[in-house]
């Protein structure tokens, strides 16, 4: 037992340390620097182009013209003591621009994790219960087409729809620009009506994938014996149902719905821009865009870190929900 | 249940991770608690003008960020001595100025009883305190060139004389971008990139900053109440974040935007929207590198390529109508300095075939693409992501001369990277600037390297060499009387469109949309085509 232990923590730590090494080099082996850009990114934005001079002072500033492995030493001991270096764009510690902008990116995954879940359990169910009637065969085509929609584009229709046409809500951003709130539960609505469309465009593009999990598990959970079994001993319908057949196929869902945060982590980016939302995946665009090695670096070891997190998590939950499994 | 206790498990987590965010909102509060004065009773001042905003740093010169419209929000608290109008070079700060005759030395004379927006006077001290400190921290944009000036004296209060290390004629321009810098704020500071109190943004400029909000992309600015110029046409000035512009703009919660020739049919017909087209000042060039294919040193080869690219094209079918056509000589139509007698290249691919022939490239055989002596006239085209239909369309025009193109696409950060290196054969780049000082003539084609050269944008030209050019480039920078000087880059242009170092694609022209009701007031430098950018936009004018 103290054995398993000891080499599941040294896996967790080998593993981190491969991250550490893979978010160090990569960013660095992009073409370019943060100083060296010549162009400008869209026609009529304007970059400063740095002097030389300008560049080598910068270089020296951030102590970027060390050797790479004596970079990475430095990098190793401020990690230990909790230091994630200075973002180079934004000219503040990584850890407060990440601080600013990753609860808001946790805000909109963890309830569009929370509601495509719900909603596709709910709908798959109802699905498998009336499989190949009419209304199952609908519901599976529209939603199957609807999910080959890009999130982004879903996020752009949504926007022209309930923002442009209807007026219903605001175009970007997560809260009103200039606010003062008169109480939290004002300030907490305002968050609440600026969240709705992104999480509600994140929720729809992970709707199907749940759906379909649910429902085929279900569909072959059914056909068990112990579902039959219940059956013969006289259960209710509704209690073969919850009781036996989704509780059984409640795992996978499960599973999913914890390895989906680390993948909707990637897809927020884009849905993000859509809508101005001041969430990691823009900062981490903006960083990629901006060769900011140290932001770069930081924002990759949070998502990773959160990843692993999450797939802890779904391990305990898992075995919670199936007593047969341990970890 | 398991299933219900998930639930509350995740709802809970939920709510804290809200309330958490509700916090974030809470701390960031107000940055500057300076609030604005009562209005004038009498005056129609504009209350408030909203623009397209993001993050673009605390706008302060040393922690602005380097990409996007960051400078202008630094301008519009803090003055320089010189200001570039509409028309041309200002007095700002410094009511007049005295060059020397050898051009060494320029004598400022500041502006009487111009305060800070703390109510320190500003004096000739603060001017030398910021030359001095930005020997040691340099700001992101807008410092004096490293060599160029070699000292600065305090003559009295309101007296102030640059000496330089040589004579630059381009001295003044530069001092538009040198933003004068509060002596008794910074000289405690010694790391100003993260010094970001309110204290930081203490000007002389026309506007405060009221509110900064770093996390949503948010800037209030509002009047200076103790400013020493004129009045101010709009009382506040927001900058709030927008996920399209245009979008935006038609819901009417910005109030200018920039938009696309598709969409200008849309506000022709509308009475309270003016449409205005930007000058030129933002193109695309196409460069060789003569070091690397050396048959390019050959200027007849360079010519055929003018020839056979057909740049109204380009005009017409990626820029949609809205651009003028690359001048060889390099500056725009709309720079004060263009000189329109000039070689002319019109497309002409027969042409273009002659020149080939003449330098001895012949198709031998048979095979579509040119050659000479066993080598094929065939590159490979780098271009960024966003330039792949203007390099296609070039490759066919090419292709039908007898030149071979491969385009290839990369992430425009990688092309910068190939173009600083001169890791490449052909290559596009798109950036702006061309409406600047024409020094950059001389910056960018000379290789005489005479030390100033921050009006420099765009790569450099690897292999390129003339001697001609060399020795006007060093006359021109020599040169302190404007009309002489103005001479010299008429002639220089005549030299570059002759010689073709690099080929202007074109030059784009977007259009700029305002309310009028809300604001008219818009007007942009004689060297710019952001009109947001320049202050005179938000001043009273005659």
């Amino acid at each position: 037992m103290r054995n398993d232990r000891n080499s599941f923590i040294f896996r967790l730590l080998l593993t981190l340390f491969v991250i550490l090494v893979i978010n160090f080099f990569l960013p660095r082996m992009m073409p370019g620097d943060p100083f060296s850009t010549t162009s400008d990114d869209d026609s009529g934005d304007e970059v400063i182009i740095m002097t030389e001079e300008q560049r080598q002072y910068y270089m020296n500033y951030y102590g970027l013209d060390k050797p790479v492995h004596e970079q990475f030493l430095v990098y190793l001991k401020n990690l230990l003591k909790a230091d994630l270096g200075r973002s180079i764009y934004y000219k503040m510690p990584v850890s407060d621009v990440i601080m600013l902008h990753l609860p808001w990116t946790m805000f909109i995954v963890l309830a569009s994790t929370v509601i495509s879940t719900i909603a596709g359990v709910i709908l798959g169910t109802f699905s498998a219960k009336n499989r190949k009637k009419g209304s199952d065969r609908i519901m599976m085509t529209g939603l199957i087409a609807f999910a080959e929609i890009p999130s982004f584009l879903l996020g752009l229709i949504m926007l022209l729809i309930f923002s442009v046409h209807l007026r219903l809500f605001p175009l970007a951003g997560a809260i009103t620009p200039f606010a003062h709130y008169s109480g939290l539960g004002e300030q907490l609505w305002d968050i609440l009506y600026h969240a709705c469309l992104p999480v509600m465009t994140l929720s729809l593009a992970q709707l199907t994938g749940v759906y379909l999990l649910t429902r085929n598990t279900l569909i072959t959970v059914t056909t068990k014996d112990y579902i039959r079994t219940a059956r013969a001993k006289g259960l209710g319908e509704k209690t073969v149902w919850t009781r036996h057949a989704l509780r059984n196929a409640l795992l996978p869902v499960v599973t999913r719905a914890g390895f989906m945060i680390g993948i909707m982590m990637g897809g927020v980016v884009l849905v993000e821009s859509v809508f101005s939302y001041p969430g990691i995946g823009m900062t981490l665009r903006s960083a990629v865009v901006g060769r900011d090695y140290p932001l770069i670096q930081g924002i990759l070891l949070v998502i990773a870190v959160s990843i692993l997190i999450c797939n802890l998590l779904v391990d305990k939950i898992y075995s919670k929900l199936d007593p047969r499994v341990t970890i | 249940m398991n299933k219900n206790r998930l639930l509350v498990l995740f709802s809970t987590f939920l709510i804290s991770l809200i309330l958490m965010t509700a916090g974030c909102v809470d701390q960031e509060s107000t940055q500057n608690s300076i609030t604005a004065s009562d209005m004038d009773a009498g005056s129609e001042k504009v209350d408030v003008v909203r623009l397209s905003g993001g993050d673009y740093g605390y706008p302060q010169p040393f922690s602005i960020y380097p990409r996007g419209p960051g400078s202008s929000k630094v301008g519009m608290i803090f003055d320089c001595l010189v200001e570039r109008s509409d028309t041309g070079i200002v007095p700002w700060l410094a009511e007049s100025w005295e060059t020397s005759s050898d051009g060494m030395e320029y004598t400022f004379h500041l502006r009487e009883g111009v305060s800070w927006s703390d109510g320190e006077p500003l004096t000739a001290s603060d001017v030398k305190f910021t030359f001095d400190y930005e020997q040691e921290n340099i700001p992101v944009s807008g410092g004096i060139e490293d060599g160029v000036v070699d000292s600065v004296q305090v003559l009295d209060d309101t007296t102030v004389k640059f000496i330089l290390t040589q004579p630059v004629s381009t001295f003044l321009y530069e001092m538009t971008g040198f933003k004068v810098i509060p002596k008794h704020i910074y000289e405690a500071i010694d790391d100003p990139t993260s010094f970001l109190d309110p204290e930081a943004v203490t000007g002389t400029g026309p506007f405060l900053l009221e509110e900064y909000n770093k996390e949503h992309g948010t800037y209030r600015f509002v009047t200076n109440e103790n400013f020493w110029g004129s009045e101010t046409a709009v009382e506040a000035v927001e900058f709030v974040p927008v996920s399209d512009e245009l979008i935006s703009f038609e819901q009417g919660e910005i109030d200018f935007t920039r938009i696309s020739p598709d969409t200008l049919e849309r506000f022709t017909s509308d009475p309270d929207v003016r449409v205005a087209q930007q000058p030129a000042f933002w193109g695309y060039q196409f460069y060789f590198n003569m070091n690397k294919c050396t048959e390019l040193s050959d200027k007849k080869i360079r010519q055929a390529f003018v020839y056979a690219i057909d740049r109204e094209e380009l005009v017409e079918k990626i820029g949609r109508g809205a651009g003028k056509t690359g001048e060889m000589g390099i500056l725009p139509v709309d720079h004060i300095w263009y000189n329109s007698d000039q070689p002319e290249y019109a497309y002409n691919p027969d042409k273009a075939g002659e020149l080939l022939d003449e330098a001895g490239w012949t198709d031998t055989d048979g095979d579509g693409i040119r050659d000479k002596d066993g080598e094929k006239l065939s590159y490979i085209l780098s271009l960024g992501s966003s330039e792949v239909r203007i390099g296609e369309l070039i490759k066919e025009r090419l292709d039908e001369v007898g030149i071979d193109v491969q385009v290839k696409a990369l992430e425009s950060k990688s092309r910068d990277a190939n173009l600083n290196t001169g890791d490449f054969e052909l290559a596009i780049s798109g950036f702006g600037g061309w409406g600047r000082d024409a020094d950059y003539l001389r910056t960018r084609y000379c290789d005489t390297n005479s030390g100033a050269g921050s009006v420099a944008s765009g790569a450099a030209i690897f292999g390129y060499h003339n001697d001609t050019l060399n020795a006007l480039g060093t006359k021109e920078l020599q040169e302190l009387d404007d009309e002489k000087r103005k001479e010299i880059v008429y002639e220089m242009q005549t030299v570059l469109a002759e010689d073709i170092p690099t080929i202007p694609l074109y030059y784009t022209t977007k259009y700029d949309a305002w309310r009028i009701s809300t604001y008219d007031g818009w007007v942009s430098a004689y060297d710019h085509h952001a009109k947001t950018h320049c202050i005179f936009s938000y001043l009273e004018r005659d």
